[in-house]
Order: C-alpha cells, then structure tokens, then sequence
C-alpha cells in the first residue's frame, strides 16, 4: 500500500473503473450482432477510453437493476447488427479515435468449397503517454505475453501486477522531472546546472517516496498541497534553495503531468470481449473457449504494457459441396462402367 | 490342265501388272477358256478391293443386299463414336476434378485437425503451466518484509497481526503479502515455491475449488505463520 503512495499523490482526479462486456456474435451467412454492455450509476454516459456506441444506428438502452436498499445501477446497453464482416469492420474504422484506446475489428469469410472459414480479430490499443523506460527494462517478452495473454489471477500473476505498476509509477515520475528538467534548462539558472539536476534525479526518485509517505501518515486525510511538495522535495535532493523560484514552473509541470495522467485513466476498468463464431472452432489465442464461444478478459494495466490482439478462427461444413463431390465421384465411376460394357467385344 | 497349272502363278502376278505384254495376252486367252482360273482372278479382285476402298468396284458390280449393310454398319459407326468422343472427353475431366477435390478435402481435414489439437493441447497446458511455478518471478522479499515491519514498529503497531489487518480472507492475504515482498535481488519467492509447491496450483479467478481451499488451509496457513514469524524476529529465513 506503500508503494502506491507516489500515484496517489501525482494523480489526483481517477476515474471510476468501467467493466464494458462486448459480444460479438457471427452467423454463416457473415453477418453479426454486436452487443456492448456496462453498468453505470448513473443514467448517462461516461467519460471513456473505449468507444461507447452513441449514435442513432444503434439501439440504445438504459436498463435500471435494483442493488437493493433503494439502491440503483443502471446497465447500458448497444445493440447493432451488421449485415455484412466489412460493414463490422467499417463501422471501427469510422469511430473516431478518441486518442486513448484504439478498437479495430476485422472479420473475414472464406470460402474453400468444403468448409467456409471465418477468422477474427480484435485488438486494443492503448497510448500510454509514459514512456520514458520501455516495459522490456522490467519485464521479459515471455512475461509480458504471460501478463497480457495468460493472467490468471495466480499469486505470481500479482507479482508482475506490482511490477507493472512499479513501472508505471517510475515512468510517471521520469516524465515529471523530464518536465521539469526542460524548464530548468529555459531558466539557465547558475545553481541549478544540467550536471546537478542528473545528480540528484534518483535521490528525487527516492525521496518523493519517503517523504511521501511520512507526510501521508502525519496529515492524514488533509488535503495535500502537491506542488509545495514537490518543490520541497527537489529543493532536498538538489540541495539548493533555487528551486523555490521554480515554482511556477513545477506547478505548470505537474499541471500537464496530470493531464496526461487523467487521460490514460479514462481507460481504467476491466474490458471482457467475446465472440461467437459459427461452425467449429480451430483456432484462438484466448484461453477461455466453451464450443465455439471465445471470450477474453482484459485490464487496463495490461493494455499498458503493449497491443492487446485477440485472434479466433472457426469453419463451417458446407454439406452441398460435399454431395456435390460425391455426384461427380459417382458420375465417374459410372461412365467408366458404361464405356466398358460397352466396347465390343 | 497342265497349262492351266502353268499359267496359275500368271493370274496371281497379272493383278499387280508384273507380266510383260506377251505373257498377259496368255493369261488373258487362258481366262476365257478356264473357269478355276477365272474365279481366281474374281477372288483376287474382291479381295484387293476390300483392301483399297478408293479403289472399290463401282456399285453396278456389287450385290446390293452388301451396299445396304455397308451403309447401315457406317451410320451405326458414326452414332457410336459420337458417345464415345463424349465419354472420353468427360470422364477424364470429372475424373481430375473429384481428385482434386478429394485431394483438397484430405489437405484441409489435415491442417483443421493439428490446428484444433494444437488448441486443446494449449488449452490443457495452459491448466497445468499457470498451476507451476516459474522461476522468472524471482523476488526479494527479505528487505521489504524488514522495512514493513520497522514501518509497523515506528508506528507503535504489532507487526504480527498484519494479517489481519489485510481481512479476514485468507485467499487475498496471502496474495497482498506476497505482493508487498515484491523486490529485485533475492530468491525468496523460489526457496518459497519448494517449500510449498501446491501452493501454485491455486488460481482465484475463477473461484477456488475444494481441492484449492484444502491447500490454502494447510500450505497458504504454513506461508502465512512463516511470513508472520520472519517479520516478527527479522529472521532472513523462516525455516
């Protein structure tokens, strides 16, 4: 709980966590029905990263379910039917992208006279603006494929939860101090020298954490004045007094950093996507398959850390083709008998 | 008859216009007078002509009861041959096609097969590979468990009833206490994995299982007494 502190007190404003279900379900002749549900308290939409349908071209519905108590949630529900895969896909490819998450959607239909394939694919894209260390520093491509694709909820998976938001709460602080390190340079204060601040800039690291929390548990539930942190804290690692006439521009850097911050927040919450496809189903990189249901379940912090891409592919007889086949087959053997009987002699 | 003997090969070689002048007048002169020699020449022409259509008798010579047959055997022929030039074009032609379908159909049953046991054998594994530990997940806990403890002590708090402090649930203590020991430069985490190895079999996503609550009363109990004891006596290793 410690740990989290240095979040807690760059981010002010989170947003609520949105769990948003979608379902997709495909039939043979390549059309689909594509169903997007999430609860809400309140009867209006929120301010999300995921593309929430709102427009007239489909059914829009607020349905209200009692917690009890006098209690209420209400589940909004998106409905559209798309009579063809390209219409599907269309309809992501016009959905402007709201610069956070990017949902792309493709279905396609083959056909391979015996079987018609289907194959699906989904995937999430989430820009996280903190970038200054790559995930590959804190975690390996083996762990990062285990985190995104195979998160089970085990005690491990917890491990490499805190690792993620380790380095998320390292990125948040790096991109801070870059900030405030561009400022710094602006100013060309004597004292306050590019050497100086590449110094002091893991001892601000540390500090923010320790001063952090001492300060959490001397006034607790007070309202922190961040930005005076902020400048104490640089004012001690730096160990000069020139940081005070800094201020100005630490507020301003804390200002965008928690723009950002709330930017990417508009994207917490739990994202369950689920297709059905017709026939029987070949091919998946989900891990929860039921017949030809395949569903995926995926966290915000997992988006974090790269595309999440969602594949599944399935095939459906074509029982003409077979009859078909087996006509010409016995036409076959048929003129071959005929011609035989027939020859003289 | 001794000059019909004589003559005989003549007949035979005046069909092919091997005499001299002289010699055909005899053949010629014998003909009239011999009917062997006369039937032999008629034999020898109805065959060569059978032979040699283009050089066939003219039909005035030819009995008529033949000419109706020949022409009736010619348009049996040509019927037949119709259907023939049709069934041996079309078999071969459906022939290649069935192929290639039948050849399709065992290229596309082989592909869907390994891709669908492909799936079943990942999806086995996955059951077993998330219920094992891996050694990527090395963690120091040593430290942050000290560090906790000493953040407990200052605050005037028994460091042993942390547990308890996290809730009564034992699944989610056991995962937030593991979390917290979260570190980059010791190995506790697997000296922890072999000292309780079911302990990794429990999953909480999907809800525990009997067989996962039976381990997490023994194993996850055991963990929880050992963390509780290294924090209380600062000791590096419980056991």
């Amino acid at each position: 709980m410690v740990k989290y502190q240095i979040v807690l007190i760059l981010v002010l404003a989170l947003s609520g966590c949105l769990e948003i279900k979608t379902r997709t379900t495909v039939s043979e002749d390549g059309s689909s029905e594509r169903v997007i549900t999430f609860q809400h308290p309140k009867k209006s939409l929120p301010e999300a990263a995921y593309p929430i349908p709102r427009d007239s071209s489909w059914t829009l519905e607020w349905v209200e379910r009692p917690l009890g108590e006098g209690q209420v949630q209400y589940e909004y529900i998106a409905r559209k039917r798309f009579a063809t895969p390209e219409d599907l896909e269309r309809e992501y490819t016009s959905i402007p992208d709201t610069g956070v998450l990017s949902v792309k959607v493709s279905l396609s239909k083959r056909f391979r006279w015996f079987y018609t394939y289907f194959d699906y694919r989904e995937s999430y894209n989430l820009r996280n603006e903190f970038q200054y260390i790559p995930i590959t520093a804190v975690l390996t491509p083996e762990q990062i494929r285990h985190y995104q694709y195979s998160y089970a909820g085990t005690i491990q998976d917890s491990i490499l939860d805190t690792k993620v938001r380790d380095w998320h709460e390292r990125n948040t602080l790096e991109d801070f101090y870059h900030r405030f390190v561009r400022a710094m340079e602006k100013k060309n204060h004597p004292e306050l020298s590019a050497l100086n601040l590449n110094r002091s800039k893991e001892q601000f690291f540390a500090l923010v954490k320790v001063r952090g929390e001492e300060r959490d548990k001397k006034k607790k539930g007070e309202e922190i004045d961040i930005v005076q942190f902020l400048v104490d804290v640089l004012e001690e690692a730096m160990g000069t007094r020139a940081v005070r006439s800094m201020k100005n521009e630490i507020a301003a850097a804390f200002a965008e950093e928690q723009e950002k911050e709330q930017r990417l927040n508009t994207a917490n919450g739990t994202y369950e996507n689920s297709v059905q496809l017709p026939g029987m189903l070949l091919e998946t990189n989900s891990n929860k398959v039921q017949g030809n249901l395949v569903a995926w379940r995926v966290k915000d912090d997992q988006l974090k850390v790269g595309e999440f891409v969602m594949t599944a592919q399935s095939r459906v007889a074509n029982t003409w083709a077979f009859v078909a086949t087996g006509l010409a087959g016995i036409t076959v053997v048929a003129l071959v008998l005929i011609q035989t009987f027939r020859r003289p002699g | 008859m001794k000059q019909c003997k004589d003559l005989e090969p003549l007949v035979y070689l005046s069909r092919e216009g091997e005499l001299t002048a002289e010699e055909e007048s005899l053949v010629r002169e014998h003909l009239r007078t011999c009917p062997h020699c006369s039937s032999i020449r008629a034999s020898l022409r109805t065959m060569h002509n059978e032979l040699d259509p283009a050089r066939s008798v003219p039909p005035s010579t030819v009995n008529l009861a033949e000419i109706t047959l020949a022409r009736l055997n010619g348009r049996v022929r040509e019927t037949r041959s119709w259907f023939d030039v049709l069934l041996d074009s079309a078999r071969p032609a459906l022939a290649v096609s069935v192929s290639a379908l039948v050849l399709l159909l065992v290229v596309q049953e082989t592909r869907d097969a390994m891709k669908t046991s492909a799936l079943e054998e990942r999806l086995e594994d996955r059951g077993s590979a998330s219920r094992t530990w891996n050694p990527l997940w090395t963690v120091s806990g040593i430290p942050a468990l000290q560090s906790l403890a000493e953040a407990q002590r200052q605050d005037g708090t028994d460091p042993r009833p942390i547990m308890a402090a996290i809730g009564d649930d034992q699944v989610k203590a056991i995962t937030s206490i593991l979390s917290l020991i979260v570190g980059s430069s010791d190995d506790l985490f697997v000296r922890l994995s072999r000292r309780y190895p079911n302990l990794a079999r429990v999953t909480f996503e999907d809800g525990l299982t009997d067989q996962e609550r039976r381990i997490l009363a023994t194993e996850g109990q055991m963990l929880l007494n050992d963390l509780q004891n290294m924090i209380a006596q600062g000791a590096s290793q419980p056991w």
